[in-house]
């Protein structure tokens, strides 16, 4: 079948299939024209459909799985040398280990087998094994398992054999025996002892844990599977020491430095000999792991000390006896900097045979004084942002314990917030990154204020605080106008909390406020995330909050601010829209209800807004068509942006706005995508000013997604403006690296993937003389983005024509036609969006003619001319209707004419 | 931390899932760069990879497969899914998988699971047709009855078919439901939208049950 034939069929079954059944034949009779064979195949496929009803393939699969499953597994008996392999006991990262009896019956022992598993006989595990057989034959102590042979099985996999010991894990085996706290501290010390006797061998065990720890039926602990550790002060292979940790580790009993990669010692055997005492006195694990992901119990680990043994032991008696010494003594052996941790297992042993002698003990508990030294020395540099929001939080949610108080429960909830909050983001300072810390606030501060508003209800001062609480974790995971987590989902959750708080109150100055800026927030994540129209209804129940609250509060900076604020974020919503009178009407409103009053504002945040508002006004203009004042306006922003950040040089927001000014100033003057008043120089200048500051706030904090969108877009205009082509496709790649990166983290962001597309486009239209194949590949990039936005937005249609048009050109002259037709195509799909939708902008609906005169381009190196023809003319009578509308410049009217040639050349006329 | 570390975590800790403590066999990071390259070397061509390949991942396949089967009512669909996915945590060699490692190998891995059910399904089939063995029960024989195991021989075919006619559609079933991607991730390792894949799936599944069924 051709392809052209394949594709007929497809396309009349999709266009069939959405139609009611009954109507299908009727129209699929028309639409074949008389094709019977082609009217026959998409029926019987469209039949197919219904029959399949989307199961079909799945339940063949399915079938097929239930059927490999059922077949017998294949299990020969295996032998290990003498041995007779019984069951299998246990598996390890490499080996198996089996029950193994002497096949030659020279004795009846039973004994454990470990083989070397099927597929991991390379160098690599033969040596690894190798060298458990050798620690363990130096290893000779009552309490860790026995080596009694070893060898190599007739189908040349080399085995271990072992004491075979029949018991069970000491932990299970304390709680079956009812011990008492003496007796299972002296079961626990020869276990400690054995410890001691590997590592006065150099040997570190590596995963120490109950499982690993069998007591016999004798009552002897022993301790097992040497198969990870690691042999200190020898020599090994570098690829032997590079790789030995990665094995088989449990995160209760591991230490922060083996979560975390970093070298290993003894003083990691003590901590989890540490973490199974702990169990062994309390019945409980030190940590809470409540999911199983690498944060989790990366948080759990190295981020949270463990409760005192005491705090939860199981028994109240157990409790009184571990309070005091045995707590101290167990969370020394379990410090989370191994330099706190004692010295040796053998300085734990004493501790221990202290307590059993009623001596004091060595070890001293930690003193809140001595953490919060620790906490102050550890505030520093780029934390300090993020531990005062912690203080911020939960000061204001201590402030909420006065209304709490009548209620018991979220008293207690309160209280624990102030303490435990604290110190836990205290403990994550020390070992992790600032954006590990704010994770961290996030998460502990989201747990506690959804328990304390599930009974905040009635109360509305506490609901009040709360929604500010939930507000501010908003801002941290992901509040899309400042430095954020990129967890936009999470602010969104947040903020909706936020809102159903305080939504039910009765109108009060405080409410009103809280609900005006909540509305603003969520619409600017929605704005970000979704289609940005959407946002509109948000902000239509912002500004009627923000009415009513001016009717209370005319006067206040607080007020004035965040209704302007919702005004603005409208204008930016018709902004994407591109209504430009909407644009210019929101910024008028917002400038009305910030100088009310009148006089010269002198709150920095009333100052902030009306030079935005300036900005918005001049992006109407230019949307008008109206440069000058537009420009006019842009340059009174970005004089006030100067005077404001002069005013607070550290206010990063102010940075990035006085970098936004400097772009509109740049854009008006000489970006060409706009009507510019073509003073390329006068642009870069401005440009480079805008690179400049996004780069330095970008490198301020590289985790801020929003500081690398920036960058990538300001380098993308500097090398529009720039006129060598190396730098500017030096720059554009630079842009690309950028924007990928942040579209990588935060696929979600939509700013980032519509420049990212656009880049794209312009790095390969200045390669593409010079390096055909790399630009490509950027074009395919760049349409794989932007079709991933599935046209959500004027902007998007506007890239993805122009990026399908510079890749169908490209493909034309390598020869591709096939490929330039499919681009084409592509874009007269988009064309098709843009006609059948009621009016369009200028600027959206300059896709349409681009897309019509790329088909003709398209047809007319195919050969077909006549089709070419009717293209043309098509683009021209396309043209002609948007050389009516406002913003049509020389740039268009030159396309335009290339349009009007075109037809000229293939014989048709242009009509006038 | 660590990302090898977690994932051999997962293998034995006693609180988890059964699904992941199931998994076990290949903790360790040189065991999966192995697998790793031999993916890569398969896919490059290797007969011989295969083979090494084979019967590491058909272990865990199996295992897999027989857990989904017996605690999940929809098995059919969860199964290639958590196999697949399973399969790449526990087999990448990456620490954090760039984009086009993780598609690459749900690419692989899909052509892989589709490869092991098909030969098995053909050695079954032909060890039945040698030995004449009826089905060792009544349950058995109702669950498994024997045109089964030539339907996926079948599909398999018509896939072939069907990628002989349009390439992409066939690796749009074969992610989907070999490799039992969702339509989002198909779509990100394929570089469509997902309305695409949504297309694709569609008319290719009326595609192979006419083809079937004719």
């Amino acid at each position: 079948m051709t392809p052209e034939r394949w594709r007929r069929i497809e396309e009349l079954f999709h266009q069939a299939s959405e139609m009611a059944a009954e109507s299908r034949a009727a129209w699929l009779d028309g639409a074949c024209e008389g094709d019977k064979d082609l009217e026959r195949q998409v029926l019987e496929l469209l039949a197919s459909d219904d029959e399949a009803g989307g199961g079909f393939v799945e339940g063949h699969v399915g079938a097929a799985l239930k059927e490999f499953d059922a077949a017998p597994a294949p299990a020969p008996e295996r032998r290990a040398g003498p041995y007779r392999l019984v069951r299998e006991i246990g598996r390890g990262g490499m080996g198996t280990v089996f029950l193994g009896e002497r096949a030659d019956e020279q004795y009846h022992a039973q004994v454990a087998v470990k083989l070397l598993r099927t597929g991991f006989d390379t160098d690599f595990f033969l040596a690894r094994f190798r060298r458990e057989r050798q620690t363990l034959a130096q290893l000779q102590h009552p309490n860790i398992a026995r080596l009694l042979d070893s060898g190599t099985s007739d189908d040349g996999m080399p085995y271990i054999v072992m004491e075979y010991i029949e018991g069970q894990s000491i932990t299970d085996y304390c709680a079956r025996e009812r011990l008492n706290i003496e007796q299972r501290l002296s079961l626990f010390l020869p276990v400690c002892a054995a410890v001691a006797h590997a590592h006065q061998r150099f040997v570190v065990h590596r995963d120490i844990k109950p499982s690993n720890i069998l007591v016999d039926t004798a009552g002897t602990p022993k301790l097992l599977d040497f198969g990870i550790c690691k042999i200190l002060a020898t020599e090994a292979a570098p690829d032997l020491t590079m790789t030995t940790g990665a094995t088989m580790l449990t995160p209760d009993y591991a230490s922060p430095e083996q979560i975390l990669g970093d070298p290993i010692t003894v003083a990691s055997d003590t901590y989890s000999l540490g973490a199974v005492l702990y169990e062994l006195l309390s019945g409980c694990r030190p940590h809470r792991i409540e999911k199983m992901t690498p944060q989790a119990i990366e948080r759990a680990i190295c981020g949270e000390d463990p409760p005192r043994p005491s705090a939860v032991a199981l028994r109240r008696e157990d409790s009184r006896r571990l309070a005091g010494d045995l707590d101290t003594i167990v969370l020394k052996a379990m410090q989370k900097d191994a330099a706190r941790r004692y010295a040796s297992v053998e300085e734990f042993v004493a501790d221990i045979r202290n307590f059993l002698e009623h001596r004091p003990i060595l070890a001293r508990p930690d003193t809140i004084g001595y953490r919060a030294a620790k906490f102050a020395r550890r505030n520093r540099g780029a934390v300090a942002a993020a531990v005062a929001l912690t203080f911020t939080l939960s000061a204001g949610l201590l402030a909420t314990t006065r209304e709490a108080r009548r209620n018991e429960r979220n008293f207690a909830i309160a209280r624990s917030l102030a303490s435990s909050f604290v110190f836990e983001v205290h403990d994550s300072i020390g070992v992790v990154s600032p954006t590990k810390v704010r994770e961290n606030i996030v998460r502990i501060g989201l747990k506690y204020l959804d328990t304390l508003s599930a009974g905040a209800s009635g109360d509305a001062g506490l609901q009040l605080e709360l929604a500010e609480a939930y507000r501010r974790i908003g801002e941290v995971q992901g509040n899309v106008m400042a430095a954020n987590l990129g967890n936009t989902a999470g602010a969104m959750a947040s903020y909706r909390k936020a809102l159903a708080l305080v939504e039910p109150l009765p109108a009060s100055r405080a409410s009103l406020l809280s609900e005006a800026r909540l509305y603003r927030k969520i619409a600017d994540i929605e704005i970000y995330t979704k289609r940005p129209m959407d946002a509109l209804a948000v902000l239509e129940r912002g500004v009627a909050a923000g009415d009513r609250l001016l009717r209370i509060d005319p006067q206040s900076a607080e007020s004035r601010s965040a209704v302007a604020g919702l005004h603005l974020t409208a204008g930016r919503v018709k902004r994407m829209m591109e209504d430009r009178q909407g644009t210019i009407d929101t910024a008028r409103r917002a400038q009305q209800v910030l100088m009310a009053g009148g006089g010269t504002p002198t709150d920095p945040e009333v100052r902030a807004l009306v030079a935005e508002s300036f900005a918005a006004m001049g992006t109407g203009q230019m949307m008008l068509g109206q440069p000058k004042e537009a420009l006019d306006n842009f340059r009174k922003a970005a004089t006030a942006w100067d005077g404001l950040c002069g005013q607070a040089p550290a206010n990063v927001e102010f940075q990035r706005q006085r970098m936004l000014a400097y772009s509109h100033v740049g854009d008006v003057l000489g970006n060409p995508s706009y009507s510019g008043l073509n003073d390329r120089a006068g642009a870069r200048d401005a440009y480079r000013v805008m690179m400049d500051t996004a780069l330095s706030l970008h490198r301020a904090d590289p985790h801020d997604h929003r500081s690398a969108v920036d960058y990538g877009i300001a380098t993308m205009r500097v090398a529009d403006t720039e006129d060598e082509a190396g730098r500017k496709a030096k720059l554009f790649s630079e842009a690309s690296r950028a924007l990928t990166e942040v579209v990588r983290g935060d696929p979600r962001n939509r700013l980032a993937r519509l420049n990212l597309a656009s880049v794209e486009r312009r790095l390969g239209d200045v390669i593409v003389g010079s390096d055909p194949a790399g630009a490509r590949a950027a074009y395919q990039r760049g349409v794989r983005v932007v079709e991933a936005m599935e046209w959500s937005e004027p902007a998007a249609e506007r890239v993805g024509v122009e990026l399908y048009r510079s890749a169908a050109l490209l493909a034309l002259r390598q020869g591709l036609g096939e490929e330039a037709r499919d681009y084409s195509d592509r874009a007269l799909r988009v064309a098709e969006r843009i006609v059948a939708s009621p009016s369009s902008p200028l600027l959206r609906f300059v896709s349409v003619p681009k897309a019509y005169q790329l088909r003709g381009e398209a047809m007319e190196k195919l050969g077909d001319a006549a089709s070419a023809r009717q293209w043309y003319e098509r683009a021209v009578v396309a043209w002609g209707r948007a050389s009516a509308m406002p913003g049509f410049t020389d740039r268009y009217r030159d396309e335009k004419k290339m349009a009007e040639r075109a037809l000229e050349r293939l014989g048709g006329r242009a009509a006038r | 931390m660590n990302l090898r570390l977690f994932y051999e975590f997962l293998a034995i800790h006693p609180t988890l899932p059964l699904q992941y403590r199931l998994m076990s066999s290949f903790p360790d990071p040189v065991g999966r760069e192995r697998v790793t390259q031999l993916l890569a070397d398969w896919r490059t061509g290797s007969k011989e990879a295969l083979d090494l390949l084979t019967p590491l991942v058909y272990d865990e396949l199996r295992r897999l497969a027989a857990h989904y089967l017996r605690n999940e009512r929809n098995a059919a669909t969860l199964a290639p899914t958590a196999l697949i996915h399973e399969a790449y945590l526990r087999l990448a060699a990456q620490e954090l998988p760039d984009f086009e490692s993780r598609s690459h190998f749900f690419g692989v891995a899909a052509q892989l699971m589709r490869q092991i059910l098909v030969d098995h399904a053909r050695r079954h089939r032909a060890a039945k047709r040698g030995s004449g063995l009826a089905p060792a029960s009544l349950n058995e024989a109702l669950s498994f009855a024997p045109e089964r195991s030539a339907d996926i021989v079948a599909l398999d075919d018509a896939l072939s078919e069907l990628a002989r006619q349009d390439a992409r559609k066939a690796r749009v079933i074969e992610l989907r439901f070999f490799g039992g991607l969702s339509v989002e991730e198909c779509g990100q390792v394929l570089g469509i939208s997902v309305a695409t894949v949504g297309r694709e799936q569609r008319f290719a599944e009326a595609w192979l049950h006419r083809h079937m069924t004719a």
